[in-house]
């Protein structure tokens, strides 16, 4: 298993990378993922999950931001998989896909510290969602037949 | 004189402009410098730099004989506008 | 119609404050354009052949006069004083302000409107039957399933970064007013025997430059489990569709590579994990939804003397309008009238500040304030009295859109073509024009009848052109434009793709091969048969002889 591309700045050296968890804690670096995944990979098998200890990260590695192939991954493992290990997504993600990544599983993210003002920004820029209603704002609010 | 155009579209406003001999943008095609082999180099790099500058983007670079614009294309787009004639908006009497 | 409540609003304005923000840190350049794009074309923004365009969003072509209203003023204060009616029933504007943008998207949201899902690799804005709830014969009003789409798809958080675009469209009519079977997903409603409405399913339509007609993934879908079943199927294409290829990237290709039943299958197996799951819609939001659908009361309308009255002295262009514009409603005492947006010497689709503020004060004076756009290009609007048509035809008379030109050939769908797209290969609106001067006639117009004559600037085929009668479609040929012609496509129920006749022509040969095409239909057509239907009997090959023999 390989540790993730650290992002590396302009000069070429590694900036320190600051793993965003999306709550409540902002972890200072990202434990070696022991299953790191990229966008565009099938779903792993149970097995190689459920040989995973609880506190193990899996780790989904986006080529590219728009490669939104990495969010069903998320949904899957979170979904048919029953994945509850923490969720990393890493590699080019940008700020604006903050509340994206969040809603389809993943808990944490592999940014540079400089952007995290813009990560936490984002994340509750847009609020509203119009999926899974038993859930949201709109619904919740109503009271249940 | 044949030559090539370097043609973009202003960032903030989305306007079509041409690099102009000084390196400077223009929104008139007639003042487009036309590069030849010996200054489209220099003339690549500044308006490359006005790209990472965010004053431009979409830059592309179009071949041209003499003054003519060889495409219909670059003619319409010369031209800021369509071929045809806009529905008017005028404001009729209502009844 | 829908009407916002302030959940609604309150998501817009925060959306509108988003892109604000993100307009901000791409000048900054704190965005690179590559990372921008994406989330500009979110919010229906293009960087097109002249400036940026800004294409708004008209939720399955509905809206109100107010609305519309607010659109010619945008037009007026943003743009150029006019705006394009598009084939996805949305609206466009061409000579777009990045840095105001922010302000435009503003004021829609002033008007519960927005310019999300447009553009982009998402779901886009869901289509439908303009007719929609203003007609008899649909098994119920797929309003209701569209707005229920509508809302399901926005800010999709799986769905926001497809492998490209993806259209939905969703129909009810015993006749497809939609082109079901042009899309990725096509959705017809259908009432079992049992007596239960469902979904027929069709999946793999399109355009472009590999046509295909959508194939059924199943013939019944019960409504509860819509939207587990769409999530179904697009987590299989968000996973499977050819990232690495432009050409195979959209479903089509996808469910053709795979076969359907293996795509059925792939579904399937997605589809048990969620089925009856949180994903399907509770059953109060439904409920909520529908209600904004429910039939207004109509006043009892008089049907007798003033109708018979008004068609007297009112001439030949009256009875035109009224026989080709003038489309049936529920109540024998109203009538859906459809505006013609093509007219000699106009551009197809395009329709001025003026004209749309004139089109409002009609709907609100004679219909009931809603207006609705159609794929076609035109505008309908619904729940009009019958023995107020002839004010209403006055009233577009005073802008020139009183044309009887419903379906006829003048009718043509035309995509913006050269004159405003990067990606055009020639230009559709002048030889839209042309080809109407070729027809000027309207008696003959008449005479031919039923025909659809669309036109397309490139492969994409954003003017429909393999759905049509006769398609024409704009090539380069060595830097000239030149047009190919293709016959035998059709929308609706049975939907075709033309086939390509031979060698193009070019702009100035074009209306006489579309003259030589229609002249051998008049001469070889049976009492009251279309054009599609004669060439469906008589064989494209036989035009293609009639075509080429002058050559």
């Amino acid at each position: 298993m390989q540790r993730p591309d650290a992002q590396a700045d302009s000069d070429g050296k590694v900036a320190r990378i600051q793993v965003f968890a999306f709550a409540p804690a902002v972890m200072e670096d990202l434990p070696m993922p022991c299953l790191q995944l990229k966008t565009g990979d099938s779903m792993p098998e149970a097995n190689i999950l459920q040989s995973l200890s609880d506190s193990d990260v899996v780790a989904v590695y986006f080529e590219k931001f728009s490669d939104g192939r990495g969010f069903s991954l998320g949904r899957q493992l979170r979904g048919s998989l029953s994945c509850d290990h923490p969720l990393v997504a890493n590699g080019h993600i940008i700020p604006d896909q903050a509340d994206y990544l969040r809603r389809v599983g993943f808990s944490h993210v592999v940014i540079v510290p400089e952007t995290l003002s813009q990560w936490q920004k984002s994340l509750v820029a847009v609020t509203h969602r119009f999926q899974a209603l038993n859930t949201s704002p709109r619904t919740r609010s109503r009271p249940r037949r | 004189m044949p030559g090539i155009l370097i043609t973009a579209n202003r960032l903030e406003d989305g306007v079509v402009v041409w690099l102009a001999t000084d390196f400077t943008w223009t929104e008139t095609r007639s003042r487009a410098g036309i590069f030849d082999a010996d200054t489209v180099q220099t003339a690549r790099h500044s308006a490359a730099g006005d790209q990472t500058n965010n004053f431009v983007t979409a830059i592309y670079e179009v071949m041209v004989d003499g003054k003519a614009d060889v495409s219909a294309r670059e003619a319409i787009r010369a031209n800021r506008g369509p071929t045809i004639q806009a529905p008017p908006d005028r404001h009729p009497s209502i009844r | 119609m829908y009407k916002y409540d302030t959940i609604d609003r309150d998501f817009l304005d925060r959306r509108s404050a988003q892109f604000r923000d993100q307009v901000a840190r791409r000048l900054s350049g704190e965005l690179s354009e590559d990372e921008f794009k994406p989330l500009r074309l979110q919010n229906g923004l293009y960087l097109q052949l002249h400036a940026y365009m800004l294409r708004v969003a008209i939720p399955y072509g509905v809206l109100s006069s107010r609305q519309l209203r607010g659109l010619a003023s945008i037009a007026r204060d943003f743009d150029r004083g006019f705006g394009h009616f598009t084939t996805r029933q949305n609206i466009q504007f061409n000579w777009i302000k990045l840095v105001e943008t922010p302000d435009i998207l503003d004021r829609l949201a002033e008007l519960d409107m927005h310019a999300i899902q447009t553009s982009g690799n998402c779901i886009r804005n869901v289509t439908s039957d303009p007719l929609a709830g203003a007609t008899d014969d649909e098994v119920e009003n797929p309003m209701v399933w569209c707005e229920v789409i509508r809302q399901w798809s926005t800010l999709h958080p799986e769905f926001a970064f497809l492998p490209r675009k993806f259209k939905i469209a969703v129909s009810a009519g015993a006749e497809d007013r939609a082109a079901t079977g042009f899309h990725d997903i096509g959705l017809r409603l259908v009432k079992a025997r049992s007596g239960e409405v469902g979904f027929r399913v069709l999946v793999g339509g399109g355009q472009g430059r590999t046509p295909r007609v959508a194939q059924q993934l199943t013939p019944f879908l019960p409504k509860k489990n819509l939207l587990s079943y769409l999530e179904a199927i697009l987590r299989v294409y968000n996973v499977a569709g050819r990232r690495d290829n432009i050409y195979k990237v959209r479903l089509k290709i996808l469910v053709e590579a795979m076969g359907i039943e293996a795509f059925s299958d792939a579904v399937n197996m997605e589809w048990v994990g969620i089925r009856d799951s949180v994903v399907e819609l509770p059953l109060e939001e439904f409920e909520r939804i529908q209600r904004h659908f429910a039939r207004d009361t109509l006043p009892p309308a008089d049907l007798t003397s003033e109708i018979l009255e008004a068609y007297c002295g009112k001439g030949h262009a009256f009875e035109r309008w009224m026989r080709h514009n003038v489309l049936p409603h529920y109540d024998p005492g109203y009538a859906n009238v459809c505006i013609s947006i093509k007219a000699l010497g106009r551009p197809p689709g395009d329709a001025s500040a003026s004209e749309m503020e004139r089109i409002a004060d009609l709907a609100d004076r004679y219909g009931m304030g809603e207006i609705r756009f159609t794929y076609s290009q035109n505008v309908v609007i619904p729940h009009v009295r019958r023995d107020q048509l002839i004010r209403v035809f006055e009233g577009l008379g005073d802008i020139g859109l009183n044309g009887g030109e419903n379906g006829l050939i003048g009718d043509m769908i035309v995509c913006p073509g050269l004159d405003y797209c990067n990606l055009a290969n020639a230009r559709s609106l002048p030889l839209a024009d042309r080809i109407f001067q070729h027809f000027a006639d309207a008696g003959l117009r008449d005479e031919i009848g039923k025909i659809r004559l669309n036109i397309s600037g490139c492969i994409n085929a954003c003017g429909h052109h393999h759905a049509a009668d006769i398609g024409i479609l704009g090539v380069n040929k060595k830097g000239v434009e030149n047009y190919q012609i293709s016959l035998g496509g059709r929308a609706g129920e049975d939907a075709a793709v033309g086939r390509i006749l031979g060698p193009s022509f070019d702009e100035h040969r074009v209306p006489d091969a579309v003259a030589a095409i229609v002249g051998l239909y008049l001469h070889r057509r049976k009492p009251d048969e279309t054009f599609g239907d004669a060439v469906v009997r008589l064989g494209v090959d036989v035009f293609k002889r009639e075509l080429y023999a002058a050559a």
